[in-house]
């Protein structure tokens, strides 16, 4: 490819670095595994780049990218995998009581994602991402009644698994 | 704590770490893929060299140590060297279509597991197959072209030859039993993880859910 396609390429993959970031995220299970997701959405983004002919939002595009490559590419997981937990309250503010507890139950949320299937994993991150059902279905390709479906099981799901952590079982 | 209170934060997440600079992301597109499809390309690649290799030095062999009868193996295995070369591009165009990253992530899983399967189930066949095949062939010319025959072909007694047929055919069938299941775990131990897991997600992706 031409060197102004990859500047253009490297320009579009900073300006949306964030959705590689969190889908390494959700599905890497440590810090080297995150590296290696990360280089590996990168390399697919820069192969497909070539046909990326812009009949979906170039976020759309990236978003099937790299959910299609964590999820097929994921090698046998460890029995009990909790991921590692991202810094969502910056240090110096975690100081008062309010903000640790925050932080204590968003830990909690994170390892009960953690246990969640890759589909549903996929559709929690896309949730999070403020998508429209239309949107998670032109990514996921499962249809908008069956997504609302399986995101009120997801959230009940990871109701039940926050409490029984809480209440360490 | 509910999801939708981790949605409030959602936007922070990664952000405080210092991603890769530009040379760094640059260096990136220079590297080779990890994937499985990329790394059972390279594989299959591999085994096209190390063919390849194995045969032209055999064939050679064949060509500058024997004449006669005894060239019938060096074109044996050229035959073979084709079929194996029709396998490959068989192989390589189905790895070549397993995967479309840039399609909806249902379409590709599917499409990924239905190409898979059809590769492992053409694996097995032809690697089962052509045991016997080879065998055959082979005992069959060494039983006319063997230098240390001191008797004519033509003239060999044919009840002879199709006793010597007959073994070998039980032989190759009783040896390919062995061969089939050796297969079928080595192409389970190489595969069969990958496309259970693949199946138990495509099977969540396609459960079809209504709203009550």
């Amino acid at each position: 490819m031409t060197k102004t396609a990859e500047q253009d390429f490297l320009q579009l993959v900073n300006q949306n670095q964030g959705i590689i970031r969190k889908v390494c995220h959700l599905y890497g299970r440590n810090d080297a595994d995150k590296d290696d997701l990360y280089q590996e959405i990168i390399i697919q983004l820069w192969k497909s780049f070539g046909s990326f002919r812009g009949e979906a939002k170039f976020s759309t595009w990236m978003y099937r990218i790299a959910l299609n490559t964590a999820i097929s590419n994921l090698r046998k997981q460890a029995r009990k995998v909790v991921l590692s937990f991202p810094e969502f309250i910056p240090l110096e503010q975690a100081d008062s009581e309010e903000e640790k507890l925050k932080e204590e139950k968003l830990k909690e949320m994170y390892a009960a994602i953690s246990r969640l299937t890759e589909v549903e994993k996929a559709i929690v991150m896309l949730y999070l991402e403020d998508k429209s059902y239309d949107e998670m279905e032109e990514i996921l390709g499962i249809s908008s009644g069956t997504l609302r479906v399986k995101m009120n099981r997801v959230k009940e799901k990871l109701r039940s698994l926050t409490k029984a952590q809480a209440y360490g079982t | 704590m509910e999801l939708d209170q981790l949605k409030e934060m959602w936007d922070d997440v990664g952000s405080k770490e210092k991603g890769p600079s530009a040379d760094e992301l640059q260096a990136l597109l220079q590297k080779k893929s990890k994937s499985p499809i990329a790394k059972m390309k390279r594989n299959l690649f591999m085994e096209l060299l190390f063919i390849l290799v194995l045969y032209v030095l055999t064939v050679a062999y064949y060509f500058l140590n024997f004449s006669g009868g005894m060239l019938s193996l060096a074109w044996m295995l050229i035959v073979i060297g084709v079929l194996y070369l029709l396998y490959y591009r068989q192989k390589r165009r189905l790895l070549n279509r397993m995967e479309c990253v840039s399609c909806e992530v249902k379409s590709n899983l599917s499409m990924q597991l239905r190409v898979l399967e059809k590769y492992v189930k053409f694996y097995m066949w032809v690697g089962t197959l052509l045991f016997p095949v080879v065998f055959i062939a082979s005992g069959v010319i060494v039983l006319l072209y063997s230098p240390d025959t001191t008797a004519d072909p033509v003239t060999r007694e044919r009840f002879f030859i199709w006793v010597f047929l007959a073994v070998m055919i039980v032989f190759a069938a009783v040896l390919t039993i062995p061969v089939y299941f050796l297969n079928k775990w080595y192409v389970r131990k190489l595969y069969g993880q990958h496309i259970e897991r693949l199946k138990k997600i495509v099977d969540e992706m396609n459960e079809d859910l209504v709203e009550r």
